[in-house]
């Protein structure tokens, strides 16, 4: 129930044998290779470090992740549901090593990069048609050819746009002042007129004058030619934009053509992923090998593995190995080994939290099973309601049976199913299920009866006995905090912090809240005082004396001291902390009446009265579980870290991570 | 209808509306950097929506309190109490301290889950520790919330 105790491993043998090892060394997946220049090994000075040549694998990886990227647009979109549910396909060594053998990567590649090529010119000759069909848009009525708009002889002509508002003055004026001209408006579409303006050549001067000043902006109406554009010359503007519209539709014919094409592509998609994952464990194990230290004749390679794992490594390698030798051992006092935590099937889930804080250094203590049961119950408290802790717990264990979870998540499941039932127990006793349901809205009065007896503390009630409560559980939990370092204290034989820095804080903080319950009243007695006044004082005393027990100056001894005793402002302070189980408990609660009071406000609404009233009750309380569930989790958490860890914990532990087989899509067997 | 009553039904919605700031303008800092997040790493919504959901708190602790205020007035029970002035006042200073801890605390909630969405980018496998510590802000308007909760108790009608 701590940290798992762990060995070390090293192996000797022939530089020939050195991949086949560290391929069996994968397969076992129990030992974290470490780098050789990490170990005191006596040859270090001796052995040289070549590096592995992995491009050959890099470049395989990189296009194999390039083409999954590039089939994945061409997939049907799975449901979030099919994901979790869908089991990895598992794959057996021989079809591995066949698949590997024959499948040509290469060409399948090209092929690949060739269809991307291909659409990605489609796309951009789409987009062209596109700029140009709305370009011609507006000069679908004129039917003349467009190579006559050039004008002839004396006359010019010129199209353009100018703003809608401004047609009306610039004809006007232009009537005025050049007079030999002809407007004619073709179309306006969106605000903006666009105009073929006719004119004598000799008045193009004080034309353009005119135009310029209304921001008349000309447009010239022209074909490339057809070699470039597919459309032939001498047609007007209608008949080009049949031409455009035709090729818009032979490119859509394209793509569908192309996509099936695609689709045949995606016959491979499944080879693909498993070639990733091998050569995905090929390139570890290259990796590895790096680690290791070589000679020309020799190989050495140095690892972790838990002590538990020691008779399966050995009898594994010595199998399949009989020239090399393999040592394992203890680690040595100033060793740090990478840390795993073993803990009982009901507490393991928990050692999540501890490691979103950092895990306990090997020596140290595991403070997984310290915190469960606080953050348990914290939780608990805060979510407080049968109701919501039933939906919790039901929700994680059928997360937990239908789908395929990561470690990670598998273990957040856990923790919600258990914290659901703490967070069940919690509502009987705060009388919560779903808010006030049962108490003010059914019409069942033997329930409401069983309910009410079993309630011990109703936070909106009597927020002062729960928030005593919360104080309470505050109070413990800190001072069990500063108990698990003395008896860190202890275990070292450190008696002078154990009993003089330690111990007095033990006797203090119980010692001043004693002291409070009998000058108020509540306890009484010549004992009590006595016991009360008297273990504050000696150990208030203590702490002033002996805590600058460093010191040689007796001032600046009993300086620290002093300075040492205002700890205690923070220790209390550390303890008021714990309130927040009571306001998100309030929280929580009081939400949930307000859903079930509006919820119930529309059973008066006739018809549809109780399909309204239905749909209040659930989206309401289904978004209160939701963000009280958050709070419930981040909260209590926090408590652990800040108000319990620092009372004795110090992380800095590096998890344990195994050199092993690790996979993306498939199971290789 | 007496000035009491005023005084406490602003009160009242004071707490909503102060708090009610502090959240928006906590989740709008922080679901903007979010956003840009996203358009490159679309999968870790999961993460970030945390991250800027986590402000959110605040303007729900203003309403907690706005309907105990609520409850506490019989408001919901269709007789209009009868307030003193000094009543009204007390049910208005009994609503400031979740009304400002809301809204200083939402905006600098805020603040801290924006930084914390680099650590969603960079170690999508420590947000929540940046959760954690966005949290930490959280407690001043959580302590707000309760002594809302505790005067609104005391005060005699």
């Amino acid at each position: 129930m701590a940290v798992d105790k762990l060995k070390k491993i090293e192996i000797l043998g022939y530089r020939n044998l050195r991949e086949e090892v560290i391929a069996s060394l994968q397969k076992l997946g129990v030992v974290q290779v470490i780098d050789f220049t990490e170990s005191n090994l006596e040859v270090r000075d001796l052995v040289e470090r070549r590096e592995t040549d992995t491009r050959d694998v890099d470049i395989k990886l990189q296009q194999i992740t390039y083409i999954l990227n590039f089939l994945k647009g061409f997939e049907e979109k799975k449901g979030l549901l099919d994901t979790l549910t869908e089991a990895p396909k598992v794959v057996d060594q021989a079809a591995l090593t066949h698949l590997v053998q024959t499948f040509n990567l290469s060409e399948y590649y090209q092929r690949c990069q060739e269809q991307e090529a291909r659409i990605n010119t489609l796309h951009s000759r789409e987009a062209r048609i596109k700029t140009d069909l709305e370009f011609w848009q507006p000069w679908k009525v004129l039917t003349v050819d467009v190579r006559e708009l050039e004008g002839c002889g004396r006359y010019g002509i010129m199209t353009g746009t100018v703003d809608a508002g401004l047609l009306a003055p610039l004809t006007q004026e232009l009537e005025g002042s050049v007079a030999e001209v002809d407007i004619t408006e073709i179309t306006t579409v969106k605000s903006k007129a666009y105009l073929l303006i006719i004119f004598l050549v000799e008045v193009r001067d004080r034309l353009l004058d005119v135009l310029r000043r209304y921001e008349f902006q000309e447009v010239k109406l022209s074909v490339a030619e057809e070699s470039k554009t597919g459309i032939p010359a001498g047609i007007p503007p209608a008949g080009i934009i049949d031409q455009l519209q035709n090729q818009l539709k032979a490119i859509q014919a394209d793509f569908e053509s192309w996509h099936r094409a695609s689709q045949d592509l995606l016959k491979e998609k499944e080879s693909c992923q498993i070639l990733h994952d091998y050569y995905l464990n090929l390139q570890k194990r290259q990796k590895i090998s790096d680690l290791s230290a070589n000679t020309r004749e020799v190989f050495s390679l140095i690892g972790w593995l838990r002590a538990q794992d020691e008779e399966k490594v050995l009898r594994t390698l010595e199998r399949d190995f009989s020239e090399i030798d393999i040592s394992i051992h203890d680690p040595g006092p100033d060793e740090s080994p990478p840390v795993v935590l073993v803990n009982s099937k009901l507490v393991s889930p928990f050692e999540m939290i501890t490691s979103l804080y950092g895990l306990p250094r090997y020596q140290q203590i595991d403070p997984t099973p310290l915190l469960a049961p606080f953050f348990f119950l914290f939780f608990g408290l805060c979510l407080g309601d049968a109701g919501y802790g039933f939906i919790l717990s039901l929700t994680a264990i059928l997360a937990l049976r239908s789908f395929h979870l990561k470690e990670g998540s598998r273990k957040l499941m856990q923790v919600f199913f258990l914290c659901g039932l703490s967070t069940i127990m919690c509502g009987i006793f705060t009388g919560g299920w779903f808010g006030d349901l049962v108490s003010n809205y059914l019409p069942l009065a033997s329930l409401q009866h069983f309910t009410k007896k079993l309630t011990l503390m109703d936070p909106i009630k009597d927020p002062l006995t729960f928030l005593i409560f919360t104080l309470s559980l505050g109070f413990i939990q800190v001072w069990f905090g500063m108990s698990i370092q003395m008896y860190k204290h202890l275990r070292e034989k450190d008696w002078q912090n154990a009993f003089l820095s330690r111990l007095p804080w033990l006797i203090l903080l119980p010692g001043i809240i004693l002291l409070l319950v009998v000058s108020g009243g509540k306890l009484q007695g010549p004992v009590w005082s006595a016991v009360a006044k008297w273990s504050s004082l000696l150990s208030a005393a203590t702490i002033v004396l002996f805590e600058g027990r460093d010191r040689d100056n007796i001032f600046s001894r009993v300086g620290v001291g002093l300075l040492a005793l205002y700890g205690i402002v923070g220790y209390y302070a550390d303890m008021l902390s714990y309130c927040r189980l009571l306001a998100l408990g309030l929280a929580s609660a009081i939400i949930a009446n307000v859903v079930n009071q509006i919820a119930f406000m529309t059973v008066k609404i006739p018809y549809a009265g109780i399909i309204i009233m239905a749909s209040i009750f659930v989206v309401g309380h289904l978004f209160n579980l939701v963000i009280n569930l958050l709070g419930a989790f981040v909260h209590p958490s926090r408590l652990q870290f800040i108000e319990f860890f620092t009372k004795f914990f110090e992380g800095g532990g590096k998890p344990f991570m195994p050199f092993a087989i690790e996979s993306k899509y498939v199971v290789i067997k | 209808m007496g000035w009491g009553l005023v005084l406490a039904i602003l009160g009242a919605a004071l707490a909503v509306i102060l708090a009610g700031f502090g959240s928006s303008i906590g989740i709008s800092i922080a679901a903007q950097p979010c956003d840009g997040l996203l358009s490159e790493n679309p999968e870790a919504f999961g993460n970030v929506l945390i991250l800027a959901a986590l402000p959110g708190t605040q303007g729900i602790y203003g309403f907690v309190s706005a309907f105990f205020a609520i409850i506490q007035l019989g408001l919901l029970t269709g007789k209009v109490p009868q307030l003193t002035v000094s009543q009204g006042m007390q049910f208005l200073g009994a609503c400031l301290p979740v009304g400002f801890g809301g809204l200083v605390s939402g905006i600098y909630q805020g603040k801290v889950s924006a930084a914390g969405v680099a650590v969603a980018a960079k170690q999508p496998g420590d947000s929540m520790k940046a959760v954690i510590l966005s949290a930490l802000v959280e407690t001043y308007a959580i302590l707000g919330l309760l002594a809302t909760i505790l005067l609104l108790m005391g005060i005699k009608i």
